[in-house]
């Protein structure tokens, strides 16, 4: 069964095709990078799936469900229903605490729950930082804070748009090893990123190239490090 | 009406990795900002001004010295004292109209301000952007509409870090001329830090001139200019020469400015 399948979706802006006849599913449970150089279609790909915008044609599917049929509405609905979302930028609330910023997450799902912000905060190991402002905590832990947020609906799907981007090496460890408890756990992870260590932890990497899919790279057994360098070679590839 | 900011002997020390000690960023900063001003704090990178709206925001705390906002001592941040960044920082998965609903929430004031998110929208010029994404707007549509969420909630104090420092000279000169006209229309307290003298002397009622390595407060000047100001007169190049004078750019002495 395919969580998403995106049928020849393109997006036009103008004289600009964003993406151009892109076909891709999807299976529950899978974890996918989608990778290419700026301006290759991901960010738009990325506000398609998170149901923040409408191709200019083609149809999306999320569970089964036609996407552009929908108002707007319907749109946030499923968003808030079904997708958990992942920035490299926090958007944490300064004056809030950890708690409190995940809290505020839950009136957007119209209900409020201590116990429950709080086991999201649990899950991504800050219980004992749920009273710090954001200020107060490191960069990995206000991306493990945003991480929460996202969890706190149970989201089928996790979107994560360079979730590690702002982070070093060891707080990209620790991001990564929550993504994989929820892919172990069943989530379905779709991770849009330039690094190439992040790709690895994919079962399926999609490169964009122009908007169109220039390749699509299944996880190959071997180090890290030869995948990876395969992964480097194949972005310079289509920087090229 | 915005509440009071009082900045007293404000000094910050960021501890140092060796044995050398640590480096001054602000040393014994004083000032006055009355309720309802626009006040620039302008000076070169490395003085400190960001630093300092920082500790006002009660995001950082002050090595030594106080700051007072309406009479009481800043300890933590608050919503009644809101930072705008030059980055906007709209949620990107809310429209316009639910970032300011949510804004709204999130500090428990949406039953009380519910019926200001349409006045709000209108204010900023987008009534018909109310349900885009903001990767579906303009640069400058964006930092309105964070302007504009900012205020929803912080009717008090608004810090402003740059706002305007991410897009174009023409969007950015437009722009400028909406924080005006909502800053009359709204009389929040308004500090905005800036390393533009055109935008310090455009928008502020006074100029919080600073100077680097330690950062002090070099002077504060009046700008007694009524709104809305005129880049192109005599009295705005007069005030743009003495800044650049007093931050030592200017290299000649000119007194005469008529053509």
């Amino acid at each position: 069964m395919n969580i998403l399948e995106l049928k020849d979706i393109s997006m036009i802006y103008g004289q600009v095709r964003a993406l151009s006849n892109v076909c891709l599913s999807v299976g529950q449970g899978e974890w996918l990078a989608i990778m290419g150089p700026s301006g290759s279609g991901k960010t738009t790909m990325m506000n398609i799936i998170g149901c923040m915008d409408k191709p200019s044609s083609g149809s999306v599917l999320l569970d089964g469900e036609e996407l552009s049929k929908l108002t707007p509405s319907e749109l946030t609905a499923i968003r808030r229903d079904k997708i958990g979302l992942i920035f490299q930028q926090f958007h944490l609330i300064t004056y809030l605490t950890a708690l409190e910023n995940v809290m505020v997450a839950q009136y957007y799902h119209s209900m409020t729950d201590e116990k429950e912000a709080l086991l999201a905060l649990e899950r991504v190991g800050l219980a004992d930082r749920a009273k710090h402002l954001p200020s107060q905590l490191s960069g990995g832990e206000q991306q493990r804070v945003c991480i929460a947020r996202a969890l706190i609906n149970y989201p089928r799907l996790i979107l994560a748009d360079e979730p590690t981007g702002n982070l070093d090496e060891t707080n990209e460890r620790i991001v990564l090893n929550i993504l994989r408890g929820l892919h172990d756990a069943g989530t379905t992870i779709i991770v849009v990123t330039h690094d190439p260590e992040v790709a690895f932890e994919a079962d399926r990497t999609v490169y964009l190239e122009h908007g169109r899919v220039a390749d699509v790279v299944k996880k190959i057994e071997g180090t890290a490090a030869a995948c990876a360098s395969e992964a480097q070679d194949l972005v310079y590839a289509a920087k090229a | 009406m915005g509440a009071s900011i009082g900045i007293k002997g404000v000094s910050k020390v960021f501890a140092g990795h060796d044995e050398k000690g640590g480096v001054v960023a602000l040393d014994n900063i004083n000032a006055d900002i009355r309720s309802g001003e626009f006040v620039s704090i302008l000076g070169t990178s490395g003085c400190g001004k960001s630093t300092l709206l920082r500790i006002i925001a009660g995001l950082d705390k002050a090595t030594s010295g106080t700051i007072f906002c309406g009479g009481e001592t800043v300890i933590n941040p608050d919503p009644s004292r809101s930072l705008v960044f030059q980055e906007h920082t709209l949620f990107p998965w809310m429209t316009v109209r639910d970032n300011i609903k949510f804004a709204l929430k999130s500090t428990r004031q949406y039953k009380e301000k519910r019926h200001e998110i349409a006045e709000w929208l209108s204010l900023a010029d987008l009534e018909s952007f109310a349900d885009s994404y903001p990767h579906q707007l303009s640069g400058g549509m964006r930092q309105r509409a964070s302007l504009v969420r900012t205020l929803a909630v912080a009717s008090d104090v608004v810090l402003l870090d740059e706002p305007l420092g991410a897009l174009d000279n023409f969007t950015r000169m437009t722009l400028q001329d909406e924080l005006v006209r909502l800053w009359r229309e709204r009389r929040s307290t308004m500090v905005m830090v800036t390393h533009d003298v055109d935008e310090a002397i455009y928008l502020s009622q006074r100029v919080i001139l600073m100077s680097p390595r330690p950062g002090r407060v070099k002077n504060i000047l009046d700008i007694p200019m009524s709104y809305p100001r005129d880049r192109a007169s005599g009295d705005f190049m007069g005030f743009r020469v003495n800044i650049l004078k007093q931050l030592e750019f200017a290299k000649t002495m000119q007194e005469d400015y008529t053509i």
